[in-house]
């Protein structure tokens, strides 16, 4: 069983093929093993059911690691992708969710929702976020800090 | 939808009233705000905090600032929070009138807030990097910087049962306004946050410039 093979089949289930990928948005992340792992729903049937942590558990296992990553989405548009810097020292993708405590009654309640992907160039972190209603924001973490911003999403090469 | 709530954790004498944040929209008269107050609190005397003095009182309240929580409401402790007070060290604290307490003994119940998060879908997730910030609103209630620190104002916070110091957020001294939560890694459909909290006015005057912005990261 080759690689690719090994990354399909259980415990990973990782989907490696677009024609597989049931997204509409979705990342996609180019392995140094030469194929490609698409995102897929989150799964609650499996022990990991979230798809980008059972790619870094198949990484750690299978000594491989991630070489190039896009935010790319299913109507082929070239505005809508977000292309990663390739041989970053590390890829990172999170969904997140803020809200505002304020006594200011013009935004008491705001929140947001949103999908981040992100490189790691040594101990900096740069991510792009997308927001679930639209628009981006870009966020420089330096990952030495605060002994907790270490993000367990976070797949070093 | 993922679902971020604020709520009074189980020891407070609000127990469990949720921080309605102007939902529905336009009711203002609703339980919608966090207010820090002296001894008085909101309807009582003295209800303003001393400057440079820590808050003795904290509360539920509506949009006018008046005592709010579960019914019947204006009666004094329907929307009292836990009063977690900076006392004078950065690892003590005084809860509810009690000082000195070493902040590393504080269970969760008698913090100022319980954040609770429920992501949307039927699945588990875990969470990281969770934050509060404690961030500044400018004239038309927006936020142009997340990372920018409130002035005038000292803000202290930590997160109970799991900090032993207290971590500035605001005001003279602060060199950051967020405290950081620690990392939930068990996979669970909610996930429960707690928060104590501590206000110092630097100059007199009603403050609801500033608002606090929780960040939660999960997957």
């Amino acid at each position: 069983m080759n690689l690719k093979q090994q990354a399909e089949g259980a415990p990973y289930h990782l989907v490696t093929s677009m024609e597989e990928c049931s997204l509409g948005r979705f990342w996609v992340v180019q392995l140094d093993a030469d194929f490609e792992v698409y995102q897929s729903h989150d799964d609650p049937t499996l022990d990991e059911s979230n798809s980008w942590m059972r790619l870094k558990q198949f990484c750690d296992d299978n000594n491989c690691r991630p070489i190039n990553m896009a935010f790319a989405s299913k109507d082929l548009n070239p505005g809508t992708q977000i292309n990663l810097d390739p041989l970053a020292d590390g890829y990172f993708y999170t969904r997140r969710a803020r809200k505002l405590l304020t006594g200011d009654p013009r935004l008491s309640g705001y929140q947001d929702n949103a999908q981040g992907v992100g490189q790691l160039h040594r101990n900096t972190l740069k991510i792009i976020w997308e927001f679930d209603h639209g628009g981006m924001e870009f966020e420089t973490r330096h990952l030495d800090e605060h002994p907790k911003s270490q993000p367990v999403s976070l797949i070093r090469k | 939808m993922n679902t971020l709530t604020f709520i009074a954790p189980s020891g407070a004498p609000a127990s469990g009233t949720i921080i309605e944040q102007l939902d529905p929209p336009g009711n203002t008269s609703g339980a919608n705000h966090v207010g820090f107050f002296g001894a008085g609190g909101p309807q009582g005397v003295p209800f303003a905090i001393i400057v440079d003095k820590y808050q003795d009182s904290t509360y539920i309240t509506n949009t006018s600032g008046f005592n709010m929580g579960v019914a019947p409401f204006g009666v004094k402790a329907s929307g009292e929070l836990n009063n977690t007070k900076y006392d004078g060290a950065v690892n003590l604290a005084n809860i509810n009138g009690v000082g000195g307490i070493e902040l590393s003994g504080i269970p969760q119940l008698s913090g100022t807030l319980l954040i609770r998060f429920v992501p949307s879908g039927s699945t588990a997730v875990r969470t990281q990097n969770v934050l509060l910030r404690t961030v500044v609103l400018n004239a038309s209630s927006g936020i142009d910087d997340i990372t920018g620190v409130v002035v005038g104002l000292k803000v202290q916070g930590f997160e109970p049962a799991a900090d032993a110091l207290w971590t500035q957020t605001a005001g003279d001294g602060a060199l950051d306004n967020r405290i950081f939560f620690v990392d939930h890694n068990a996979p669970d459909l909610v996930h429960d946050f707690f928060v104590s909290l501590s206000v110092s006015p630097e100059a007199v005057g009603q403050r609801n410039d500033f608002g606090m912005f929780f960040i939660i990261e999960f997957l």
